[in-house]
């Protein structure tokens, strides 16, 4: 095989179709149509018919499945917007391909995270009075606000790291017809004289990016939570940090994972190399063991827990019907953290085994974050009795098609998108 | 200053659980919500146990955590009397009061309203209505005379009229979708023509007089009035740590750490098997419906 060129690479997914595309586009599309189902269902039968109920005399949990998988896509989003602008603003020209990845999963991360917000909401239509109404002395409005301001600046800088490509394919002619206007929007005001001026900007959103992250990231939910007399008390110092690391593993594990499939599909060995794959891998798995850290001192401490929760909540979890779950998480943590790391150790790697060790790990982040959830619902305090909660199939349904979601913008974007960034320069594999 | 709260007797109440009866009865509450609810306990070693009933209303506290965790402000302290209230028309269903709240005292709507009150859940025409609301379908029971425009008999509809401050609804049964709680009767407050003004139903209802209702910021108040009567009785408000500023002052002790419920609440409780139940009536029930166990 000859050597491609750049342009090459960039143009790779954009090649005609195979069915197996079009087969993988159906079953995402149904899987989505399943979730609308599901979210018809819930709308015209009430919250009813999920696993959730009222905690106290009720028995039950009232934050479930869509929460947990809220705070897994959010924190995917912050993730994945982090890991690219490091990748940018530090100019490490590797891995620009992975950035690449970042910058086009945080939107969709951000806009599937909110759509489980509406799937949880008892009034989902009333959404943006959290907007209209928004009241400024309570911690969650900054959350809000926060988390709205980092997903607008996602979308910004997406646009901003594209144009340059887009430009040069569109001018290649290798972008869909059809789609011209799109481009024409996308690259308004683009001097393609001024070299590198998109990349400017996308550097300064990114070097903005990662002056708001540590904030959103948990900084201000806690400090605020204090100091300001808030009494809701399950917001606590570890909180903070823990999202943080939360974030940084499901970012750079989704990111891997997506360059993993993009390296099969396009044989792409010399974009996603396994030297970058590797690393990318150890570096996942360092964040994977900072982001255990957290949860056991949260669970250590019972900060995970809500307001209502038992004081000896942390107990009652490890004696209760939770304790395998909870260890079942871990292990879906600790396994892929320890086989990415000696797989850089040792200077091996196996493609197959590493997307594989992955994608547990991510399912592991979401049970994880679940299971914090619920946990902390399930031992009030004052008599009530302990609480119950198993998702429904409307709940499954929901995460199923959100991530079938993300996976069909995705496979459009490969058709559509320069979803393959060049890396600068592609060093020799080690 | 006004702030309305209560003084409750444990040393008079007897578990009767009028209160909570009269709770529903007054605010047409759903299936499983208690805004109020009587914790029936004991503590010690058998044979030197001791029994106490502790009632549970919303405290309507002074530094609501519910209220500073709501993102629209659906949940707010009325300043007028410090009655804390949730705006039915502006609430978005997200539940984080309750997460919120360290009493348990907040009650999501899960179900169409209907669906969810006494006598009517039951899909079978031929029940409905059963025991509760005498025969007939719900159709039938509406009728042309339905009170409140269309609204189920059940309803009253003074918690249709706009509650000030806003001018919306935040009394009696919420809609579907929506948060509520314990309003210390907040129709009773703002309709004095109606002369239940100063009164809540619980307190009203309560057949040994341990509820006492009115303004805490008050010395002449029943409740301060009671509470000097009873200085020698020990005193205490419910997790006064969380900093939430509970108006609710029980009389009595806290229960201690070894305190244990006399009965599962939630057996008596679960919304699904009261529906069982009434698509079972006793005599035809089938043995597998367990109950009280
Ligand atoms: S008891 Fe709970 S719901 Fe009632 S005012 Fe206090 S925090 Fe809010
Ligand atoms: S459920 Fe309603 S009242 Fe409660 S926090 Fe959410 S919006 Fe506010």
């Amino acid at each position: 095989m000859s050597t491609p060129t750049s342009s090459d690479r960039r143009a790779a997914t954009l090649a005609d179709p195979g069915p197996r595309y079009y087969a993988m586009l159906a079953v995402a599309g149904v899987v989505v149509f399943a979730m609308v189902y599901s979210f018809v269902t819930v709308l015209t039968q009430g919250h009813g018919i999920t696993g959730l109920h009222n905690w106290g005399t009720d028995g039950g949990v009232p934050w479930g499945l869509d929460i947990g998988a809220f705070s897994w896509w959010s924190a995917m989003g912050v993730g994945a917007i982090a890991l690219s602008s490091i990748i940018r603003v530090f100019g490490m020209d590797d891995y620009r391909p992975y950035a690449r990845i970042g910058e086009l999963l945080t939107p969709l991360a951000f806009g599937v995270g909110f759509l489980h917000i509406v799937f949880d909401l008892g009034k989902p239509f009333r959404v943006l009075n959290t907007l209209i109404y928004l009241p400024l002395q309570s911690p969650i409005a900054w959350d809000v606000i926060l988390l709205a301001g980092l997903g607008a600046i996602s979308v910004v800088y997406m646009v901003a790291s594209l144009r340059a490509d887009v430009y040069e394919l569109s001018e290649r002619g290798a972008l869909p017809t059809a789609l011209s206007p799109v481009y024409d929007a996308l690259l308004v005001g683009y001097e393609p004289s001024e070299t590198g001026t998109g990349e400017d900007l996308a550097w300064w959103l990114g070097a903005l990016v990662l002056v708001f992250i540590p904030v959103v990231g948990g900084g201000v939910v806690p400090l605020l939570w204090g100091p300001l007399g808030v009494n809701i008390n399950w917001f606590g110092a570890i909180q903070g940090p823990t999202f943080l690391a939360a974030s940084m593993t499901t970012g750079a594990a989704a990111v891997l994972f997506v360059g993993c499939v993009l390296r099969y599909a396009y044989g792409l060995e010399d974009v996603f190399t396994d030297r970058t794959l590797r690393r990318l891998g150890a570096v996942t798995g360092a964040f994977a063991f900072t982001y255990l850290l957290g949860t056991f001192y949260e669970i250590q401490t019972g900060t995970f827990a809500a307001d209502m929760a038992d004081p000896n909540v942390t107990m009652r979890v490890f004696e209760g019907p939770l304790a395998p779950l909870l260890v079942l998480a871990i292990a879906a943590i600790v396994a892929p953290t320890a086989y990415l790391t000696i797989q850089h150790a040792t200077d091996r790697f196996s493609l197959l085994g590493t997307v594989l060790l992955t994608g547990v790990m991510l399912v592991g982040i979401l049970h994880q974050e679940t299971w914090l959830i619920v946990g902390g619902l399930m031992y009030p305090d004052l008599l009530y009795p302990v609480g119950e909660y198993t998702p429904s199939v409307y709940e499954w349904l929901n995460l199923m098609g959100t991530t079938a979601l993300v996976a069909l913008v995705l496979l459009v974007f490969a058709k559509t998108l320069p979803v393959v960034s060049d890396p600068a320069e592609v060093g020799p594999d080690r | 200053m006004t702030q309305l709260g209560m003084a409750i007797d444990l040393e008079r109440c007897y578990g009767c659980r009028a209160c909570m009866e009269a709770c529903k009865v007054e605010n047409s509450t759903p299936r499983g919500a208690f805004w109020m609810h009587v914790f029936r306990f004991e503590e010690g070693e058998y044979p030197d146990t001791e029994q106490t009933n502790m009632p549970r209303p919303c405290q309507h506290c002074s530094e609501p955590s519910c209220a500073s965790a709501c993102p629209t402000s659906a949940r707010f302290k009325r300043e007028e009397d410090g009655i804390v209230l949730t705006d039915y028309d502006r609430c978005i269903g997200c539940r984080y009061c309750e997460i919120g709240c360290p009493y348990g005292v907040n009650y999501a709507q899960f179900e169409h309203p209907e669906d969810a009150q006494y006598g009517y859940g039951s899909e079978s025409d031929e029940h409905n209505g059963d025991d509760t609301h005498g025969s007939g379908t719900f159709a039938e029971a509406l009728g042309d005379e339905a009170p409140g425009e269309g609204k189920p008999p059940w309803h009253d509809p003074i918690h249709d009229k706009p509650v000030e401050p806003r001018g919306t609804q935040m009394s009696g049964p919420q809609p579907e979708g929506v948060m509520s709680k314990c309003t210390m009767c907040a129709h009773r407050q703002d309709n004095p023509e109606r002369g239940q003004e100063g009164t809540t139903a619980c307190a009203q209802t309560c057949p040994v007089d341990a509820i006492k209702f009115g303004d805490m910021e008050d010395p002449e108040s029943d409740p301060n009035q009671h509470l000097e009567d009873k200085s020698s009785s020990s005193t205490f408000k419910l997790l006064e740590d969380r900093g939430t500023e509970p108006n609710v002052v029980y009389i009595g002790d806290e229960p201690g750490d070894d305190a244990r419920t006399i009965e599962d609440a939630d057996t008596f409780k679960d919304p699904q098997e009261a529906i069982e139940i009434e698509k079972n009536p006793p005599e035809s029930r089938s043995t597998d419906v367990e109950v009280g166990q």
